[in-house]
């Protein structure tokens, strides 16, 4: 056999060796990851609304109450918008339609300057309580009455354009 | 040519440390390293990631042709990336949605590929597992050390988190209910690295003046210009 072929067989076998380790390992871990995610996103939706029993009432769509009383609606939304793939969004409003408290299930925006819609990282996300589509203008400021981030100008308007999309 | 194994114990926790001395892999370092248990989870993932690169790149090193050897190193060590990063969301996945993001970023921790192209591809195989656990360790060291002076200082709690992150029972240490918030930021994990290399070059350079005046009673060395033991290295 002749040295350059060689010199493409053995990288290339190394290369299938290892794509073919990683579909081993991603067919093993993806039910058990499935239900980690499930569990993460309930157990986000029980800190949403402090002492509320929660029902899911459609794809991605729950309801809170306390006693009898209904007092918040929670969906999920997702957007593109973002600097890095999929945002998923958990978004509580009251029945008087004012955000309650947004929470992000999954990201994977940059480290440092987009994790700030991370309720761990920054508080930037309690910004929109009490928020309702009358009572505030959507767009960043100066043009609007949403706070942007230096340097997370893309992730702050995906996060707004994502609550606002939410709302009834 | 065989190095010992001291040697290699020695390198990779002290005189060759990757974060003091070396320098490598800082950005992760920087970042996680606001508490001991973010520190310690990353911190663990590396050494992992590390030892079994090294290993298979040992293993592997006669396969490796001059013209693709680092692309094929690359693609190892990003192949056992993703799996550690596929084995955390399955067994520590509240851990996981902490250093997720940075977990992908140790592809890019220069410590990795250099160990991998400096020794790995060069040694046999247990000389090439000890090195990348070695080298792990004193990453994993350097980064609990970080975090538990920035967690210490910044939110004056200490080992906090680590139950739920780990699911070791909790040992939450709380001195105090507020801590100095600049701790916390970026300069704080600047100032802190800067406090560590200080205290390391401090160390070795004593270390290195003890020895120097034992070995030669006559040759009177000038403390002033008697350079740290690893500005040498660098």
């Amino acid at each position: 056999m002749s040295g350059y072929s060689l010199k493409v067989i053995k990288p290339t076998s190394i290369a299938l060796g290892c794509a073919l380790l990683l579909v081993i390992m991603a067919n093993l871990t993806r039910e058990g990851i499935r239900i980690n995610e499930a569990e993460y996103a309930t157990r986000q939706l029980r800190e949403m609304v402090p002492g509320s029993v929660i029902q899911e009432t459609g794809v991605g769509t729950y309801t809170a109450t306390i006693g009898s009383e209904k007092v918040a609606t929670i969906k999920t939304v997702q957007t593109m918008k973002g600097y890095n793939g999929l945002i998923k969004f958990l978004v509580a409003y009251s029945p008087n339609e004012e955000v309650i408290s947004v929470r992000t299930i999954s990201h994977k925006e940059t480290p440092g300057l987009g994790d700030i819609i991370d309720i761990e990282v920054s508080d930037w996300m309690t910004k929109f309580s009490g928020r309702s589509k009358d009572n505030t203008h959507w767009l960043l400021r100066p043009e609007g009455d949403i706070d942007g981030v230096s340097g997370a100008t893309i992730t702050a308007k995906a996060a707004m354009l994502a609550i606002e999309e939410a709302l009834p | 040519m065989s190095i010992s194994n001291t040697s290699i114990v020695k390198d990779g926790l002290w005189s060759n440390n990757p974060a003091l001395v070396q320098l490598l892999g800082l950005c992760p370092l920087m970042a996680v390293s606001t508490s001991v248990a973010t520190s310690f989870g990353l911190g663990l993932t590396t050494l992992l990631v590390l030892t079994c690169s090294n290993l298979v790149i040992s293993c592997l090193r006669k396969l490796f042709d001059e013209e693709t050897r680092l692309p094929v190193q690359i693609l190892i060590i990003a192949s056992f990336v993703t799996l550690a990063d596929l084995a955390l969301q399955f067994w520590f996945f509240e851990l996981h949605q902490r250093i997720g993001l940075f977990v992908a970023l140790i592809v890019t921790n220069c410590t990795l590929l250099g160990r991998a192209e400096a020794f790995a591809s060069r040694n046999p195989i247990g000389a090439a597992t000890l090195d990348g656990f070695m080298m792990g360790t004193g990453f994993l060291l350097v980064l609990i050390i970080m975090g538990g002076v920035r967690e210490l200082i910044g939110q004056g709690t200490l080992f906090a988190g680590l139950d739920t992150l780990t699911g070791l029972p909790d040992i939450t240490v709380t001195v105090s209910d507020s801590g100095f918030l600049l701790m916390m930021m970026p300069p704080g994990a600047f100032i802190t690295l800067g406090c560590l290399i200080a205290l390391k070059n401090a160390l070795s350079q004593s270390a290195s003046q003890n020895s120097s005046q034992q070995s030669s009673t006559l040759a009177s060395q000038d403390p002033q210009t008697t350079q740290p033991r690893n500005a040498e290295k660098l």
